[in-house]
């Protein structure tokens, strides 16, 4: 990429720190990217896992995927749809004049989507020890946090390399639509073995299921399959990390 | 909003996040806290393959067996216990049980510390297979499971009211399969017969159970088969099979045995059930057993009653046991399970019948411990489970004497210990509220109670039946009772229930009363006095009672209803069943004396 890039002036942390906040604190100025990434997962675990729920241990297991919707949500469209319209407003090429590395952007906008996660998470587990009486070891809330959290990850990679390719103008309806295929279909929403068969086929190719499975086994609920899991999510990370890196060489290419 | 409280935020909000963590309420955490040392010393053990030659020291710590030899320095902080006369053996696995309800606690206090499920309902079994890995249960048996049964439509498995995806086409074999284990069944349990006339349940076709063997095959779980027949068992082992989860009954040919054991088939026999089918009584023993009463939890008691007549033909225990003896002969692996809580057995409690019967078959007492330990842990895998050796899993059953000799010792449980903590012996169960001789209906205004509860219609739908119950009150002040008892449940029933209260939640305690009294009148026929206790998973206790055209007082004694626990009745019904028929019945001035 380009090396005329100026040379960092202030320290590489604080910059870090700044975009951070920076990117957080306008994603908070937008009820657009607030409303569906907040209130839909919280709204829907207080449906299905507390209010609708049935039979024990649908409280936990629900906190289990919904978490994962509370995470992947700000993670696709925090990087989707804003880099759709930085790129075509060109905010993305100031961006690349700025002292800040590429990987500091990124970082940053990661940062941003985890630390909302944080925010979900913090109030879906707030709602399943209380009203939903939900109990898990320490270590186990700890692994869960992190299974849900790391999600955000492939998520966002694979936000970005929409948000590179898709127009603004369309960006937050497919990536609304990825959103809902993902969620559905890799059994967020509702367990996948409710699915028809086809379907039930068809999920174990999202990587929302292995993340699903994942989160299953951090509270103790596993199918043992836990190497295939993780190896499957490293697959996809990496697939969506080329997908991201050739979109990127694409945008600055023009 | 200034970016410097923003900014702070972004460090804030991640340490919040991470306090929060640590202060949402803990559960039991995941592992068992490192429990002080606990030694047992001169200990007989019998390590899952033999009896040691020596009395040990056995150390237990941290959940895990520390360290084992005829001299072991002990440390100051270790309990001691004194082993003399005693027998440690590895904690005990029950190869074929059913779990509805809480009964995992009630397998452990009977040294059952691992049940192997041959079929529950799959939404239940998550949190059955929960802490089997990590060693965080601490108070009842672990899990593996079949989940859901491959059964045809109609086939047995379907008569419990689980809702079952049944097949009857090999090419739905491997995506049957797959759901199953995408559910977490741990292996495939098949149901098949060879079909025969006047057979009561349909069965799947010889290429679909085999296509179901090799799709288990193919995703590296085995397939195991409930084929009473010889025909059906010989068809499955022909198939590739890999073990039979009860014993077949009719005669079993020589070459067929032969070549199940060269090909490493195991056979989980399961005489308890068989016996208890057949009409035997062993089920009453382990019930009236001295070293069994007090370690008995009401469900258990419940499940033991044997039923009131044979479900199995005379000569079929019989026919069981002379299979097993060839097959032990012939040196098949043999595992202890019992179908627990099948009526005629208990969770935990059955298994010591089971090694009693397999010993009566021709098993030796050590082959019938092997059968109960290091067998069953060989043939599913599990080679964490069945052997006592340093390092291991501190499952352990500590029972007085030597049951490698006399195997009705190991009835005689002094202490059981999972993942290295003693499992507490004491029962803690509901208590119902005493009642004194009281009227309970009339039928004057409504279908009210005493209770303040109405009679509702009650039928075999809640298990699956097809039954149909309707209660209306007669204008001159009569409960009627109508509608037809179909086949199709496992007991068919239709009529009406009265609980304690709407939701079935209060018990009631009725040692201080002496008979249930009503008036009757209808169809001529058989009806029955059903009792449901604390657990609604058992078979209801009941009594029978004959009615004709006119009005007449039926009386009848709440020890009319031995499998009943009197201390906790939960509701009672008067119903029809389980023979299929259409029914009429009126009933008033119901009381309790």
């Amino acid at each position: 990429m380009s090396l005329d890039r100026p040379r960092p002036s202030a320290p590489i942390l604080r910059m870090l720190l700044t975009e951070t906040a920076a990117s957080f604190l306008s994603s908070l100025r937008s009820p657009s990217f607030i409303l569906p990434t907040l209130a839909f997962p919280i709204g829907f675990y207080a449906l299905f896992g507390l209010v609708l729920s049935r039979g024990e241990g649908a409280a936990a297991s629900l906190l289990a995927s919904f978490g994962l919707i509370g995470v992947i949500g700000p993670a696709l469209f925090g990087f989707g749809v804003s880099v759709a319209a930085e790129r075509e407003s060109g905010e993305l090429d100031l961006q690349r004049l700025s002292p800040l590395p590429v990987w500091g952007f990124l970082f940053a906008r990661l940062a941003m989507c985890v630390l909302f996660g944080m925010i979900v998470l913090a109030i879906l587990y707030g709602l399943a020890v209380g009203p939903g009486n939900v109990r898990l070891a320490r270590t186990q809330w700890l692994a869960l946090a992190a299974s849900q959290l790391a999600s955000a990850i492939p998520m966002g990679l694979l936000g970005l390399s929409l948000g590179l390719r898709l127009p603004s103008q369309s960006a937050g309806g497919v990536i609304n639509v990825v959103f809902l295929v993902l969620a559905a279909l890799g059994g967020l929403w509702l367990p996948v073995q409710i699915l028809p068969e086809v379907l039930q086929r068809f999920a174990q190719f999202l990587p929302t299921f292995h993340m699903g499975a994942l989160s299953l086994a951090a509270i103790g609920r596993g199918d043992g399959a836990l190497w295939l899991h993780l190896g499957v999510l490293g697959a996809f990370t990496a697939l969506f990390a080329i997908l991201a890196a050739r979109g990127w060489a694409r945008a600055c290419a023009r | 909003m200034s970016l410097r409280v923003s900014t702070f935020s972004v460090l804030a909000l991640p340490a919040g996040f991470l306090g929060l963590l640590f202060a949402l309420p803990g559960a039991p955490a995941a592992a068992p806290k490192a429990a002080d040392a606990i030694a047992i010393t001169n200990v007989s053990v019998f390590d899952g393959e033999a009896l040691l030659p020596a009395p040990q020291t056995v150390m237990i710590r941290g959940g895990k067996i520390e360290a084992m030899a005829a001299n072991l320095p002990i440390p100051k902080d270790a309990q001691r216990i004194d082993g003399k006369g005693d027998t440690l053996l590895p904690g005990l696995i029950d190869a074929h049980t059913h779990i509805y309800g809480d009964v995992l606690k009630d397998a452990a206090r009977f040294g059952v510390t691992l049940e192997l499920d041959m079929f529950t309902a799959p939404q239940s079994l998550r949190a059955l297979q929960a802490g089997r890995e990590d060693g965080s249960n601490v108070d009842r048996a672990d899990v593996y499971s079949a989940g859901m049964l491959a059964t045809a439509p109609g086939g047995h498995g379907t008569e419990y009211g689980v809702p079952i995806e049944t097949l009857t086409k090999p090419d739905q074999a491997q995506g049957w399969v797959d759901r199953r284990i995408a559910e977490g069944s741990d292996w495939i349990k098949i149901v098949y017969e060879r079909p025969r006339p006047n057979e009561r349940y349909a069965t799947i076709d010889q290429p679909t159970m085999a296509a179901l063997v090799a799709a288990a095959h193919a995703r590296g779980k085995l397939a195991l088969a409930h084929a009473l027949g010889a025909g059906a068992a010989q068809d499955f082992l022909a198939a590739g099979g890999d073990g039979l989860v009860h014993v077949p009954v009719e005669p079993l040919p020589t070459e067929m045995i032969e070549r199940a054991k060269a090909r490493g088939v195991f056979v989980i026999p399961t005489l308890s059930v068989q016996e208890a089918f057949a009409g035997g009584t062993q089920g009453g023993e382990v019930l009236m057993s001295p070293d069994s009463r007090a370690r008995l939890s009401r469900t258990q008691k419940s499940t033991l009653a044997v039923p009131d007549r044979p479900y199995f033909p005379a000569g079929s225990l019989e026919g069981a046991q002379a299979n097993v003896r060839a097959m032990h002969g012939a040196g098949m692996v043999i595992l202890a399970g019992t179908d627990a809580p099948n009526p005629g057995t208990a969770h935990g409690a059955s298994l010591h019948a089971e090694l009693r019967l397999l010993t009566a078959a021709g098993l030796t007492p050590i082959e019938a411990l092997r059968a109960a330990t290091s067998a069953p842990a060989d043939a599913f895998k599990l080679s964490a489970r069945g052997r006592i050796k340093a390092g291991g899993q501190a499952d352990l059953v500590l029972v007085s004497g030597d049951p490698t000799k006399d195997i009705s010792a190991t009835q005689r449980i002094k202490a059981v210990w999972r993942n290295g903590l003693s499992v507490p012996m004491q029962i803690v169960q509901a208590q119902g509220v005493a009642l004194a001789p009281m009227a309970v209906s009339d039928f004057q205004s409504g279908l009210a109670s005493a209770f303040g509860v109405d009679w509702h219609p009650t039928t075999d739908a809640m298990i699956g039946g097809n039954s149909t119950a309707k209660v209306i009150r007669t204008p001159d002040g009569n409960l009627r009772l109508s509608g037809e008892v179909k086949p199709g449940a496992f007991t068919a029933w239709a009529g009406a229930s009265l609980a304690f209260s709407e939701d079935w939640s209060a018990l009631k305690d009725v040692r201080g009363l002496s008979a249930i009294v009503f008036r009757a009148r209808g169809t001529p026929a058989s009806f029955r006095l059903m009792a449901f206790g604390e657990n609604l998973s058992g078979i209801p206790a009941e009594a029978r009672f004959q009615i004709g055209p006119e009005w007449r007082e039926v009386r009848i004694a709440w020890s009319a209803l031995p499998s009943l626990d009197p201390s906790a009745l939960r509701a009672i019904a008067l119903a029809a069943g389980p023979e299929a028929g259409r029914y009429e019945l009126e009933i008033d001035d119901v009381r309790f004396e």
